[in-house]
């Protein structure tokens, strides 16, 4: 699965929550339902950065150390 | 407002760290604007939870209401970059490019055409990021580097933002605020004050951004005319007709273009090479493929977007017809533990799908495929993939990155943190200096929300507060932050993406940003000290 699909389905589970959140009444189990998918879906680009490995790069990291330090 | 939430240092930070967390993810890190949106979302939610005594289901609905108002944006995105997509297939990005060196083969000029006077132009109209969409791929197919080709209409466009679309944000602006009828037209005016400087500034810097004092120096009367007929035509017309007064100022800029192309200092190719702006070729020594179609016929997609803006837009009694059906989702009402309430909508932020920019540009892309498939233009190599599976490429990471940019900011809102920034600011700055700091909120809202109407919406209620408890003049206050609002969105993460698609450096908005930041800091500057100048010696303050 590439990475297109991977975020094409962290975007769907948003969109699909939308409505679920909007139109869950008080006391309803459907936004917790929206939650899931909501945190699914941000979720996704989180993990697959992670996933990479490189979401600290030694390079990245080398050059925000010598922004901070100069 | 609400006086209930301790503004404190701790939670101060607490509200700040979402928005570290995407400088330094952008900025420092190189992380793409979804991952980084994403990351700056579990941020706020959990600053949300730990500070701010938020209920799970206030979250969730404040995050549903982030993904309606992405929606908005979603139907520009799709649609432009479908339409960029069928333009490139058919060649009409190299026939433009080749048409419009008839009138001049000054890259320098060339540049500022589309990077500042054209998607100015577009902003005037169109808004809601079209004119990035749009603007991005005519740069590169001019040769420009796909970096700047996003940085210079990101800079270019900024200043429109706030009265351009006919004046959207203003008249949303108005919607959240109380000011009689003296205050409103000062206010317009003052903001087409402030946004004089940041308008000639954005021309200097898109010079600046090709070959930096040569350019400048070069561009400067170019720089001269367009910019005093932007600012003062704007400035001249904003009190009386603010809806009509920067599409008025924008489109004569546009028609000055005639006769500065045929001034043979920008119409004859550049006198020196060096510039940091164009690939390694330039617009003039470029090897030339037969053009696939004439310039008019390259046209036909703005010409379609901008026949129809035009026709729907303008008339009033078209305009209200077609802006009367609207589609809204209903929320319900929820609060946090420090009793900070967000009503219950029905519909929330409704938006009207006939008079939407996205509906435009999906007319155009209509109109402009079946032209060119009835041309023979558009054909499918045999290893090409359909334009489909192209638009899905690049517009699925930008779309995830505006959704995620805008639950973001309104977790923040939601949860009392955007609040706490804002009240923050003004319990630590003096009075006699805080409009000079009053821009730095509209910037700020801007970036979280990469809108002039949400900042505004956002902000300019705790302004007006703001502004009467130090006993400034609400008008100066309120104008500070729409065109600090409007500077803001040069560096938004979700008008970045808008480009970084067409310009296929997606994952790179870091880099972006980085180039548009100089115009954002020294534009809030300019703003700033404008409005003190203004409560100074002006408003009497």
């Amino acid at each position: 699965m590439n990475q297109t699909t991977q975020l094409g389905g962290a975007l769907l589970a948003l969109l699909i929550a939308l409505p679920l959140v909007s139109y869950s009444a008080g006391g309803s189990v459907l936004w917790v339902l929206g939650l899931a998918l909501m945190i699914v879906g941000a979720g996704m680009p989180v993990y697959l950065r992670l996933h990479r490995g490189d979401s600290c790069h030694e390079k990245s990291k080398r050059r925000l150390w010598w922004r901070i330090r100069h | 407002m609400t006086d209930t939430i301790p503004i404190d240092a701790f939670r101060i930070i607490l509200a700040l760290l979402p928005i570290a967390t995407l400088v330094i993810l952008l900025l420092g890190l190189n992380w793409s604007a979804p991952e980084a949106g994403a990351m700056g979302v579990f941020v706020a939610l959990a600053a949300a939870l730990i500070g701010y005594r938020t209920p799970l289901q206030t979250i969730t609905v404040a995050s549903a209401k982030g993904v309606w108002d992405a929606v908005f944006i979603l139907y520009v995105v799709w649609p432009a970059l479908w339409l960029y997509h069928i333009s490139a297939r058919a060649g009409a990005f190299n026939a433009l490019r080749q048409g419009i060196m008839q009138f001049s083969r000054n890259e320098l000029f060339l540049v500022l055409v589309f990077g500042w006077v054209f998607v100015s132009f577009l902003q005037g109209i169109t808004g809601f990021g079209t004119p990035i969409a749009m603007v991005v791929p005519l740069l590169v197919a001019l040769g420009v580097r796909p970096l700047f080709a996003v940085a210079a209409p990101l800079v270019g466009h900024a200043w429109g933002n706030m009265l351009g679309t006919l004046a959207l944000a203003w008249l949303a602006t108005l919607q959240v605020i109380s000011l009689d009828a003296t205050e409103t037209a000062q206010a317009a005016f003052q903001i087409s004050l402030l946004l004089i400087l940041p308008n000639l500034f954005a021309g200097l810097t898109v010079a600046w951004m090709h070959s930096r004092w040569r350019g400048v120096r070069y561009a400067l009367p170019m720089i001269l005319v367009i910019s005093t007929a932007h600012g003062g035509i704007q400035t001249l017309l904003a009190a009386n007709n603010t809806v009509l007064s920067n599409f008025t100022a924008v489109t004569v800029g546009f028609a000055l273009l005639i006769p500065l192309s045929r001034w043979s200092r920008y119409r004859e190719p550049l006198p020196y090479e060096d510039n940091h702006m164009m690939q390694s070729h330039n617009v003039d020594t470029v090897e030339e493929t037969p053009p696939s179609m004439g310039l008019v016929a390259a046209l036909l997609p703005y010409i379609v977007l901008m026949v129809t803006a035009l026709v729907v837009l303008i008339p009033e009694a078209v305009n209200s017809i077609l802006s009367s059906w609207r589609v809204g989702l209903p929320f319900p009402a929820v609060t946090t533990g420090f009793d900070l309430v967000r009503e219950a909508e029905n519909p929330y932020a409704p938006f009207a799908p006939l008079t939407h920019p996205g509906s435009f540009l999906l007319l155009s892309g209509i109109v402009t495929y079946i032209v060119y498939r009835g041309r023979g233009l558009i054909q499918r190599e045999a290893e090409q993939p359909p334009i489909l599976t192209d638009l899905v490429r690049d517009a699925v990471p930008s779309s995830l990155a505006i959704v995620f940019f805008l639950i973001l900011s309104k977790i923040m809102d939601h949860s009392g943190q955007t609040l706490v920034l804002a009240q923050g600011i003004a319990a630590v700055v003096p009075a006699n200096v805080y409009p000079a700091v009053a821009p730095s909120l509209g910037v700020l809202g801007a970036f979280m929300t990469s809108s002039n109407t949400a900042s505004n919406v956002l902000f300019a209620p705790v302004q007006q507060t703001i502004a009467t408890l130090a006993g400034l003049p609400v008008s100066t206050i309120i104008a500070a932050q729409g065109a600090g609002a409007a500077v803001g969105n040069a560096i938004a993460p979700a008008n970045i993406v808008l480009g970084t698609g067409p310009a296929g450096i997606l994952g790179e908005e870091g880099k972006v940003m980085r180039e548009a930041m100089p115009y954002a800091i020294i534009g809030t500057v300019f703003v700033g000290l404008g409005a003190w100048l203004l409560v100074a010696f002006i408003a009497g303050g």
